[in-house]
């Protein structure tokens, strides 16, 4: 390799070229394997979409103050989601949003396993009914980051802080609003203000049965 | 143009970038410093997050976890820790609040503690690194960024002040509000006291220090022994004998301060 070099240098300065040459490699190897994993796989989307979009409560350290009012306009505009509508015809729909890494999550995953008697809830999506005073309540159990668009729209649509952040829960049921019965929603995040888990699964309990009353009162007009 | 004054134009633009976010620009790039993507103004992915996120609970997702190691790494053999030096936010923090560091108290301190355990605690980055970014989140799921006083900096505090009223603390905040205070103490009694001692970030860079194409060279034959550099590094090191040291974040403050212009950087190809 140094053959081509003028016979004057000294051997301090091959030595110094030596000691160049690691950096060399190691640059010409990481530039050839970081173009790769961003050419041939998901890296940038999945950072893009899974880490910098949708963000973990504990990670900002602070939850969106929780006012479980009943909405009818959806927080991006949008009509309420098709499988969402679909289910509201045989009760409420409780959807519960989780990413892959969210300590807040995986807290309060356990607690929405209770409350619809789910042992493992570590699925991608899981539909589940529950009957809450005489009312199927249905859950959906949604991971973004496995999830297709749709659940991903439905996500957007329901998040009324627009903070992009979960774990988030969101139950529709119906309301009445200025003489039409029509689908209404309540969302909070992850622990709805609370010092813990526990805590946070009686607001949800509340929440659910609120949502089974307005229920009750408004089928017969929907 | 003094090599300070580029630094800090070079820290104020690179703070610049980071928070494009703000235009509504998110992206699926790394941050080559120490960011946090929960900022509300991020445009980007934090490297110690997105590593975390490659390890939690044992799923392993090769390409993610390579993704910020392989970043640093081209970046870091030709340049070694400029990054730190240069293009950090927090390092441009610091740089504020380094003159609290001459304080009495922080000389008292400073005197008291013993050389060699300084040294000693100058290895708790790469425990960090190690324990709190791999192990950690791969074993049981707690992760370096729960508690990271950066991410409560430029997360935490934004989002709180720029939706005031909107949001409550979680349970996570009481420990990551005292990880916070931990480090504003260290900061401002310590010059550069967490690229020292505890950045994980640095910690990942400061091996191609013994590599990096560029380095600060001391002409030994120059040298009079003013000592002068090793009172103006901010790093602590001992520049005369500091032999391409993994510490220096090659921030120029010795070769601006050289008498003899002894000190130089060597960027060698």
């Amino acid at each position: 390799m140094y053959r081509g070099m003028p016979k004057k240098c000294d051997k301090l300065q091959v030595e110094i070229m030596k000691k160049n040459i690691p950096a060399i490699i190691i640059f010409a190897i990481s530039v050839a394997s970081l173009s790769y994993i961003m050419v041939a796989t998901h890296v940038y989307s999945d950072v893009k979409e899974k880490i910098v979009s949708v963000l973990c409560l504990s990670c900002i350290k602070m939850d969106p103050k929780t006012v479980l009012e009943f909405r009818f306009e959806t927080a991006d505009g949008e009509d309420f989601p098709e499988f969402v509508l679909e289910n509201l015809s045989k009760g409420p729909v409780f959807l519960h949003f989780r990413i892959d890494v969210c300590p807040a999550c995986d807290e309060m995953d356990p607690i929405i396993g209770e409350i619809f008697d789910i042992d493992d809830i570590e699925k991608t999506i899981l539909v589940k009914t529950k009957n809450f005073s005489g009312v199927k309540v249905t859950l959906i159990h949604i991971n973004l980051d496995h999830a297709g668009g749709t659940f991903r729209d439905a996500y957007r649509s329901f998040d009324i802080s627009k903070s992009g952040s979960v774990p988030m829960y969101t139950i529709v049921t119906l309301g009445y609003d200025r003489g039409i019965v029509k689908p209404c929603y309540a969302t909070g995040y992850s622990f709805l203000g609370e010092s813990s888990p526990v805590k946070a699964k009686k607001i949800l309990v509340e929440m659910i049965k609120n949502a089974v009353e307005l229920y009750r009162i408004n089928r017969e007009g929907y | 143009m003094r090599l300070q004054v580029k630094r800090t134009v070079s820290q104020l633009v690179s703070l610049f970038f980071a928070n494009l976010g703000m235009r509504g620009l998110k992206t699926g790039f790394c941050y080559p410093f120490l960011y946090c993507h929960s900022c509300p103004y991020s445009m980007a992915g934090c490297p110690i997050g997105i590593m975390e996120h490659a390890v939690y609970k044992g799923k392993i997702s090769l390409p993610l976890l390579l993704y910020p190691i392989l970043l640093f790494s081209s970046i870091s053999s030709i340049f070694g820790r400029a990054i730190c030096g240069w293009i950090c936010p927090i390092g441009l923090l610091q740089r504020a609040t380094s003159r609290f560091s001459k304080n009495k108290l922080s000389k008292y301190l400073s005197a008291k503690i013993p050389d060699n355990i300084k040294n000693k605690i100058r290895y708790a980055k790469y425990v960090n690194l190690i324990l709190l970014v791999i192990i950690t989140p791969y074993l049981i799921g707690f992760m370096f960024t729960d508690v990271c006083p950066v991410g409560f900096l430029v997360g935490t505090i934004p989002i709180g002040l720029t939706n005031y009223g909107k949001f409550v603390p979680n349970p996570f905040f009481l420990p990551a509000l005292v990880v916070f205070i931990l480090f504003v103490v260290l900061i401002t009694l310590s010059s550069r006291g967490w690229c020292k001692y505890f950045c994980p970030l640095g910690a990942l860079m400061a091996p191609f220090n013994k590599i990096s194409l560029l380095h600060v060279h001391v002409d030994k034959e120059r040298c009079i022994h003013c000592n002068r550099c090793v009172e103006a590094c901010p790093m602590g090191i001992d520049v005369p004998n500091m032999n391409r040291s993994m510490e220096c974040i090659l921030c120029g403050r010795c070769i601006e301060v050289c008498p003899k212009s002894a000190i130089s950087y060597r960027l060698k190809l």
